[in-house]
């Protein structure tokens, strides 16, 4: 069996590849347990980039609204 | 910083302030302060932190000792402290707020702050980390990290704009990550 590189995995999780392509891997994905095992550690990966990313927007947004707010103390 | 702090470091005191300011925002808006009691919370956590202390005989910075514990409880504990001060003095002139920012009542004793602020503590830290990653990175992966996973454009489309194959989009935004998240666990050791 040919087992499903990195780059395809990702494509999948990422929902970039085909209709027709996503079905065949997840195909896969459910015989073979090796890419299985694989495609869970990119989806927990795939899910701390995403939690990293809301994250750092959530900040962004609370530092401009600190910004707007709050001065520098006077000496 | 903190040894640059002691020496009333110019550049050691804006680092501290621009990295602690937002921690003291979000603790404030959790409480459900306005802006301006946000900014007296803010002005009396950076004097608690810079003027002498009574009975330690120098700066709260300056009396904060490792071996007890890392300084973000430290500090943590200082915020908390101040803003629960400054509720209580808001309840004594009946001008309590009982809603946070997101409308949702909370209670001063709220035995899950302590979480909230290491949570807020760790957004400062992933912050700064970032802050160091974009200096450190070519802009083509950080450009790739904020398009996809901060602004949710599809891996996709930023390759055709950058002109690079989808699966350099997705190594970038991993390399990003990868150094972020090296960063953070080195601050978190400070």
């Amino acid at each position: 069996m040919c087992h499903l590189s990195e780059f395809q995995i990702q494509e999948l999780l990422s929902g970039d590849c085909g209709v027709f392509a996503a079905w065949m891997r997840r195909r896969h994905l459910k015989k073979c347990t090796e890419c299985s095992k694989k495609a869970d550690c990119l989806k927990r990966e795939l899910d701390e980039q995403c939690r990293l990313g809301k994250e750092l927007k959530a900040y962004q947004k609370y530092s401009n609204e600190a910004s707007a707010t709050m001065r520098l103390p006077r000496e | 910083m903190l040894s640059g702090v002691g020496r009333n470091d110019s550049n050691a005191w804006q680092h501290f302030y621009d990295r602690y300011k937002v921690l003291v925002y979000m603790c404030g808006k959790r409480y459900g302060f306005s802006p301006m009691d946000l900014d007296d919370l803010l002005s009396r956590v950076m004097s608690k932190c810079f003027t002498s202390s009574v009975g330690q005989g120098g700066h709260a910075i300056l009396s904060y000792d490792r071996s007890k514990g890392r300084f973000r409880d430290y500090f943590c504990r200082i915020v908390s402290n101040e803003a629960i001060t400054m509720l209580r003095e808001m309840k004594r002139r009946r001008e309590v707020p009982t809603e946070n920012s997101d409308g949702k009542e909370f209670d001063i004793a709220d035995e899950n702050a302590e979480a909230s602020m290491q949570k807020e503590y760790r957004m400062c830290l992933l912050n700064e980390a970032f802050q160091q990653v974009k200096r450190e990175l070519p802009s083509r992966q950080i450009q790739a990290f904020i398009a996809v996973r901060m602004d949710g454009v599809s891996p996709k489309r930023i390759s055709q704009m950058q002109n690079v194959s989808l699966a350099t989009v997705y190594n970038d935004i991993t390399a990003v990550t990868d150094a972020m998240r090296k960063i953070v666990s080195q601050l978190e050791e400070e």
